[in-house]
């Protein structure tokens, strides 16, 4: 049973990961491309790791998981904010 | 199941391959910084795939590493340093 | 799984290839970030937890950061007078012949390697009981070979003086169009981010005692704090080196070589641990070594002589 719900995470995480991926190629700007780098990517993510931690039944194993999967979150907001800040000034300043 | 996961692992780094061309079409610089983030995140599920298929609980903390110095990577490509005087 | 590995050796081939015949500069850093993070991947496909580790804050981690400080810098300064021409032909041949020789030198050294004739690990790990610790990769670069990791820290003391004596220093003072300055999520990143980037530190640097980690790994993760800190302007880098500062940059040359020299008259030799301290005097060891190796790549990067807290 067990395998069956985590098969299912781990087969949507690398569905939103294509998913991320895909817009990172075929998204016309770069604000449009942050975004899906930023919300698809991590969700993907999330999915694969609840997937692995209920594969990998240790409790330490999850916490691990968790705490990467927050600070992938933390990180990909903070570094989008300011990519995004970077381009909107610098495209200001090239007009 | 493990098949499952390394079919996963699979898929993933074709998608890392796949990001790469992000690095040689896109125009500006930050569009190829997105596609190192990218990169970057697809590396940290393969490596949490990879912890439970080779049964390595260290690349766990590989994974942690790849996500605290993709943050920093993020932040110094904005941040612009200048030369300082040398002493 | 042969699958995945060759998918990997074909994506780090190209990677490679590419980073080196990358059109311009930032495209060539840009593949070799991503060309750390599949070398991280091959040194856990070759089961080796603690090169990845390293490959992941070293290669892929901290010298990214420089290499795209680095460019930042050279963007706004003044353009050389070098010429951007292609090589001539005889340097181009020069470079398909040497290349070639080499790879084929290389080939047939690796198709005559026969694998598991190495006696000298199979002894190491067989020896693993007097070693007093469990964990092979620290028993041996910390007991049986112990000069080799402490000359390789007189090495990084010596890398660190010449890179002082040669390069100018990094300086991450705002200018006009800093816009990442004014933006309130840099201190939400040096809150959030430097207690964890530190705890993961010193855990690694604890963690070689019976488990992938160490002090080269753990030394490398706390000057990633140490970076971070510079990126956000908590830090900066200062001319004027402390007394308390130098002291600690040598901790770990000094620690390994007062320990040696403390076990001289009571075990007869040069760093030979007592059986029932090895442990203690190890941990005591990684942790002196991983503040000096530290302090020594936070120095590499900064380029100054000191690092000093930023007084708002």
């Amino acid at each position: 049973m067990t395998d069956w719900i985590s098969s299912m995470f781990i087969i949507a995480g690398v569905g939103f990961f294509l998913a991320g991926t895909v817009g990172l190629l075929r998204f016309p700007d770069v604000f449009t491309r942050l975004h899906a780098l930023t919300k698809a990517d991590n969700t993907g993510l999330g999915l694969l790791g609840v997937g692995v931690a209920l594969q990998g039944q240790s409790f330490r194993l999850a916490v691990l998981i968790a705490l990467i999967w927050f600070l992938a979150v933390t990180a990909s907001s903070i570094a989008c904010h300011l990519v995004a800040r970077h381009n909107l000034h610098s495209e200001e300043g090239e007009r | 199941m493990t098949a499952l996961l390394t079919v996963a692992a699979v898929i993933l780094l074709i998608l890392f391959a796949l990001g790469l061309i992000r690095i040689y079409q896109g125009p500006s610089e930050s569009d190829r910084i997105l596609a190192v983030q990218l990169s970057g995140t697809t590396t940290v599920g393969i490596l949490v795939l990879l912890s439970h298929v080779l049964a390595m609980p260290a690349l766990i903390y590989v994974a942690l590493l790849f996500v605290l110095f993709a943050a920093l990577i993020g932040v110094a490509f904005v941040r612009h340093p200048g030369i300082g005087s040398s002493s | 799984m042969t699958l995945f590995d060759s998918v990997l050796a074909l994506l780090i081939a190209i990677l490679a290839w590419r980073s080196v015949t990358a059109p311009d500069l930032y495209r060539g850093i840009v593949l070799f970030i991503t060309l750390g993070l599949m070398l991280a991947l091959s040194w856990a496909r070759l089961d080796a937890p603690d090169l990845a580790l390293a490959e992941a804050a070293i290669g892929a981690g901290l010298l990214g950061i420089l290499l795209l400080s680095t460019w930042r810098v050279l963007q706004r300064a003044a353009p050389r007078q070098g010429s951007d021409e292609p090589a001539s032909y005889a340097v181009r041949w020069l470079a398909v012949v040497g290349s070639t020789v080499f790879g084929g030198t290389v080939a047939v050294a690796l198709y005559g390697l026969q694998v598991g004739s190495d006696r000298a690990g199979a002894e190491a790990l067989a020896s693993l009981d007097l070693a007093g610790i469990d964990q092979p990769v620290t028993a041996v670069l910390l007991n049986f070979r112990s000069y080799d990791t402490l000359l390789e820290m007189g090495v990084l003391l010596m890398a660190l003086i010449g890179a002082l004596l040669i390069r100018s220093p990094l300086a991450y003072e705002p200018w006009h169009g800093d816009t990442a300055v004014e933006s309130p999520l840099m201190s939400v990143l040096a809150k959030v981010f430097t207690p964890i980037v530190v705890l993961v530190g010193i855990f690694l640097v604890w963690a070689g005692a019976y488990g992938p980690g160490g002090a080269f790994q753990g030394g490398a993760v706390l000057a990633g704090a140490g970076v971070l800190l510079l990126l956000c302007r908590r830090l900066y880098g200062d001319a004027d080196a402390t007394l308390l500062l130098r002291g600690l940059l040598v901790l770990g040359v000094t620690a390994f070589i007062v320990i040696g020299l403390l076990l001289m008259p009571w075990q007869g030799a040069f760093l030979a641990y007592p059986p029932g301290l090895v442990y203690v005097l190890l941990v005591v060891i990684e942790f002196s070594l991983a503040v000096s190796i530290a302090l020594s790549l936070l120095l590499l990067f900064t380029g100054t002589h000191a690092v000093r807290a930023v007084r708002s």
